[in-house]
């Protein structure tokens, strides 16, 4: 666009599209139409962001974006350079609280709270599994070993010492969640059940009777029980491998849990059932 | 793929409880370890119903009055747990040895195993072997025709390996007599 003298005219662009810690982050004027449009990328592809009140979107959709911020606002924004490399890295995560898997794209993850209430964490249920069961194939059930948050090789003593930690954090008094009373129970069962060393052969020798079923195409050994996994631990100072998407931390793997402690005790999260958000209770 | 849940299995009582297999297990104190190659396709029984067929009803009577004891395990060339109760059909070889390697995983102290077949195995040394490494007792019950002694006398000869007993059901009618005889709940 040219003036009357025909220098040329610039006009500032209301919309804007960078890179940030690998994802895109998209600046436009609100606009319903291109609200629905980045609504139609997978729900895992793209992320509001309250703070900044813009889009985050992975950046294999930039050319798409292009596309669409010329269609609804007339702009473009020209081709949009993206490194394009998901880096590993190690981090602390800070977790105050974890919640229960669900399904976001091909597979279940959980999100996790920091201390300053932002979701920025995603632990992938096959990651959690593998710490707290040693395990990552897919089952709906939680082991008794996971339960108490111990590997099967667990010695007498661990199995011991995860029981105290476990039913002190899962006390009804102390833990809010509304499964904690189902919880605390079932921490006892397990503790009853691997502390006594028949019955834990037995249920040893169940676990790998039951793990041969996941070869075959036989559906019928745990209709019942309800997926969505839940971690035995709510908190804690996390020591993982992942890589950062769409402003969030993407765990790959667990190198080590510690809890939240201080001269009170030990920090347990829970959320009670129809509250906004978690409590946390020192022990 | 079997999807019928016998009451009484492990699956039934899983279900009941809300617990996995698993820990259902943990209360098992038989595992029954049934042939199901070809030859228990044998329409020899009454109303004309197969071996298998009367097998099936026989070992879902006794889950039924024994409920959450008894696991049971299929096998013919592979061997299957089938914890729904139903002995999975599956034709073909009698790898014994197979199976009684694959049942070996819940050879845990006081479990009881009675095994349940017609054909003569592929490999007798070989499961003759396995069976002494067991630190239970097999039970047999020999489920053929009463022409073919060679097979009844191997399933004869497994079981005093390793300190168990036979008894012979000519026809699979007799099964549940047969296992009723050999298990006692609770252990020995």
């Amino acid at each position: 666009m040219f003036d009357l003298f025909g220098n040329p005219v610039f006009t500032q662009n209301k919309c804007s599209v960078t890179e940030h810690n690998g994802a895109l982050r998209v600046v436009t004027p609100y606009n319903p139409r291109f609200v629905a449009l980045v609504k139609s990328l997978p729900a895992s592809a793209r992320r509001f962001d309250p703070a900044s009140k813009t889009w985050l979107v992975d950046t294999q959709y930039a050319a798409l974006v292009r596309e669409w911020v010329l269609q609804v606002y007339g702009e473009d924004i020209g081709q949009i350079i993206t490194s394009n490399n998901q880096r590993l890295e190690t981090r602390v995560c800070d977790v105050y609280y974890l919640g229960r898997t669900k399904l976001a794209g091909d597979e279940y993850q959980a999100s996790g709270m920091n201390a300053q209430k932002e979701w920025i964490f995603i632990f992938p249920e096959r990651v959690l599994r593998e710490w707290f069961e040693g395990d990552t194939r897919n089952t709906n059930t939680s082991t008794l070993y996971g339960i108490l948050g111990i590997l099967r090789m667990a010695t007498d003593d661990e199995i011991k010492s995860a029981y105290r930690r476990m039913v002190k954090q899962w006390h009804p008094d102390v833990c809010k969640e509304p499964n904690a009373q189902e919880m605390f129970i079932r921490i006892k069962e397990a503790y009853e059940l691997l502390s006594n060393p028949l019955k834990r052969a037995r249920y040893d020798a169940g676990l790998t009777l039951e793990a041969s079923l996941r070869d075959t195409s036989f559906d019928g050994w745990n209709m019942a029980v309800p997926s969505g996994y839940r971690s035995p631990l709510r908190c804690g100072y996390i020591l993982a491998e992942g890589f950062e998407k769409l402003g969030r931390f993407v765990v790959q793997k667990i190198l080590d849990w510690q809890d939240i402690t201080s001269e009170q005790g030990v920090l347990v999260a829970s959320w009670p059932a129809g509250a906004k958000e978690p409590t946390w209770k020192w022990i | 793929m079997n999807t019928a849940i016998v009451p009484g299995s492990l699956s039934a009582i899983a279900r009941q409880e809300n617990k996995s297999i698993a820990e259902t297990f943990v209360n098992a104190d038989l595992v029954v370890i049934v042939d199901t190659s070809g030859s228990m396709s044998t329409h020899d029984s009454r109303g004309g119903k197969s071996r298998y067929k009367v097998a099936c009803d026989e070992l879902a009577n006794l889950q039924a009055n024994h409920p959450g004891k008894i696991a049971v395990l299929a096998f013919s060339g592979s061997t299957i747990f089938c914890p729904s109760g139903v002995p999975t059909y599956l034709g073909g070889e009698t790898d014994m040895a197979g199976a009684l390697q694959f049942a070996k995983i819940a050879d845990v102290p006081g479990m009881q195993f009675i095994l349940i077949s017609d054909g003569e195995p592929d490999d007798e040394t070989k499961a003759l072997q396995i069976a002494k490494t067991y630190r239970n007792k097999i039970s047999t019950i020999y489920v053929g025709p009463e022409d073919q002694p060679a097979g009844r006398e191997f399933l004869r000869r497994l079981a005093a390996a390793t300190g168990g007993q036979t008894v012979i059901a000519d026809r699979a009618k007799e099964l549940k007599a047969g296992i009723e005889r050999l298990y006692l709940p609770g252990g020995r």
